[in-house]
């Protein structure tokens, strides 16, 4: 295809312009049409009583000659379009490919979007650390489809002893289809903090529910979009029966699930930042 | 006046479906290549390595008993171990170092339960540590070897050595991945997998 090939245009006309260039570019091609022309005069050529008129015979050139002339422009003009009409099918095709390679082009640009996005989850800032006793400020966040960002739905401290801090998380990875279409966005919520002294039977939960949503999916009807708070709610209870369903879970599409936990030697005041991957699982940033 | 514009759109079309014809084989051969380079990055994304599987002998009141086997990149296995542990799930800890490329190398550094914290985690490194160079990176090209040999020196064996003379731009995190019930089951296999961008996922073999 890197080739022009012109072939492909001329090769449907080559037989009418092989007439043209016969009828019109040799001598024999212009004694038919003479003679053609010449058989039609005669013919317009009677009288009424039905015998040759030479009046009728030079009006008739003059008029049949005048016609041919003044029609040949058109003729030429019908020929071309005729020949650009037949040499355009091709082209068509080769447009309608064109436009489908386009769309998977725009297809697979939204899927490796998809398949890129990061939705933040937690922001954590170790605000003291004394006696061994590590504290954190944590800020949620949620992503808003009305606003098409993460927004941050609640702050809350949480204190835990030790010298690292793992920040466990429920993470709900949907099949490559659902995150590639942008139907679904994996999931990952904040659960629980355990230690490296302090194992996780006994850490501090950081899933603040309220009325069955946990903190990090709360969302202000004005910060849904195309459902209300009512439906929303739902949703949510669907996605924490799924998280105790391994069932449940398989049939709304979810490829894998799993908790996930995300280490932090604090350094004081420094800002961490948890991110949920479009491939799946979490991200410190 | 009527003829001018005839003529006029006569030659635009004429003109109109030369250009088309000479620039349509650059178009399609360009979309062509955008087409499969996004197909390739896509399915790079998509793309896993399974470095650590652990298979569930047995399971009584928080008691573990497991097969863990560490793979190499190339999929051979680089050890094996049988370990028992107290507690219902066992927790993977991992070493995670990011370059901007999406590029993520890592290092599995300790196991524990639920009911072990992870200081008093087995650790890990000795099982595929072969003269100081992580063995699950055997076989790759030598200028990537000495690069994860220093990363693998700075992050693990905590070695003061400088990393600026590679001029990357390095992210590293520690990531535990365990069972969401907090229970594994017992003659199931589980497995440990790492994206390129550095995402870690955790799954039942098979599933």
């Amino acid at each position: 295809m890197n080739n022009i090939d012109l072939s492909k245009i001329t090769k449907p006309v080559e037989s009418l312009i092989g007439i043209f260039k016969f009828l019109f570019f040799t001598l024999w091609g212009w004694i038919i049409i003479i003679f053609i022309l010449f058989i039609v005069i005669i013919a317009n050529s009677k009288n009424e009583k039905g015998y040759f008129s030479f009046l009728k015979f030079s009006s008739s050139l003059f008029e049949k000659g005048f016609f041919f002339f003044s029609n040949l422009f058109q003729f030429f003009a019908g020929l071309i379009i005729v020949w650009i009409l037949i040499s355009i099918q091709p082209l068509l095709k080769d447009i309608q490919e064109m436009v489908s390679l386009y769309k998977d082009i725009r297809n697979l640009e939204m899927a490796l979007k998809n398949l890129k996005s990061e939705r933040k989850l937690l922001e954590i800032i170790p605000v003291s650390f004394e006696d061994n006793e590590m504290v954190f400020k944590i800020k949620y966040f949620a992503y808003s489809p009305l606003k098409g960002e993460d927004i941050e739905t609640g702050e809350r401290e949480c204190k835990i002893y030790g010298r690292k801090a793992y920040f466990d998380f429920i993470v709900l990875n949907f099949d490559y289809a659902l995150i590639e279409s942008g139907k679904s966005i994996n999931i990952a919520i904040p659960y629980l903090v355990f230690s490296d002294t302090i194992p996780f039977e006994n850490g501090v939960n950081i899933l603040y529910e309220m009325e069955g949503i946990p903190l990090s999916l709360k969302l202000d009807e004005g910060a849904l979009f195309l459902l209300n708070e009512v439906d929303y709610k739902s949703v949510i209870k669907k996605i924490m029966l799924a998280v105790k369903d391994k069932s449940f879970a398989r049939k709304t599409g979810i490829r894998t699930y799993y908790s996930e936990a995300i280490g932090i030697s604090p350094v004081l005041k420094k800002k961490y930042t948890i991110y949920s991957t479009g491939t799946g699982g979490i991200l410190l940033k | 006046m009527k003829l001018r514009y005839f003529l006029i759109f006569f030659c635009f079309i004429i003109l109109l479906v030369l250009i088309i014809y000479i620039i349509n084989p650059q178009i399609e051969s360009f979309l062509i290549e955008r087409k499969a380079s996004l197909e390739n990055e896509i399915e790079t994304l998509k793309s896993e390595f399974v470095f650590i599987s652990f298979f569930v002998n047995s399971k009584r009141e928080e008691l573990v008993d497991f097969t863990l086997t560490i793979y190499g990149i190339d999929g051979s296995t680089v050890d094996r171990q049988r370990l028992v542990m107290d507690g219902n799930d066992i927790f993977i800890e991992s070493k995670v170092i990011t370059t901007k490329n999406n590029k993520a190398i890592v290092f599995p550094i300790k196991v524990f339960s639920d009911i072990i914290p992870s200081k008093e985690g087995k650790s890990l490194v000795p099982f595929y540590e072969k003269d100081e160079f992580p063995a699950i990176y055997t076989g790759v090209e030598t200028k990537i070897s000495n690069f994860i040999k220093d990363l693998f020196e700075f992050y693990v064996l905590e070695k003061n050595i400088s990393l600026k003379r590679y001029g990357l731009e390095l992210k590293n995190m520690d990531v535990v991945v365990h069972q969401l019930s907090g229970n594994v089951e017992e003659n199931k296999e589980y497995e440990c997998l790492i994206h390129p961008d550095g995402s870690i996922e955790l799954r039942e073999k098979n599933e």
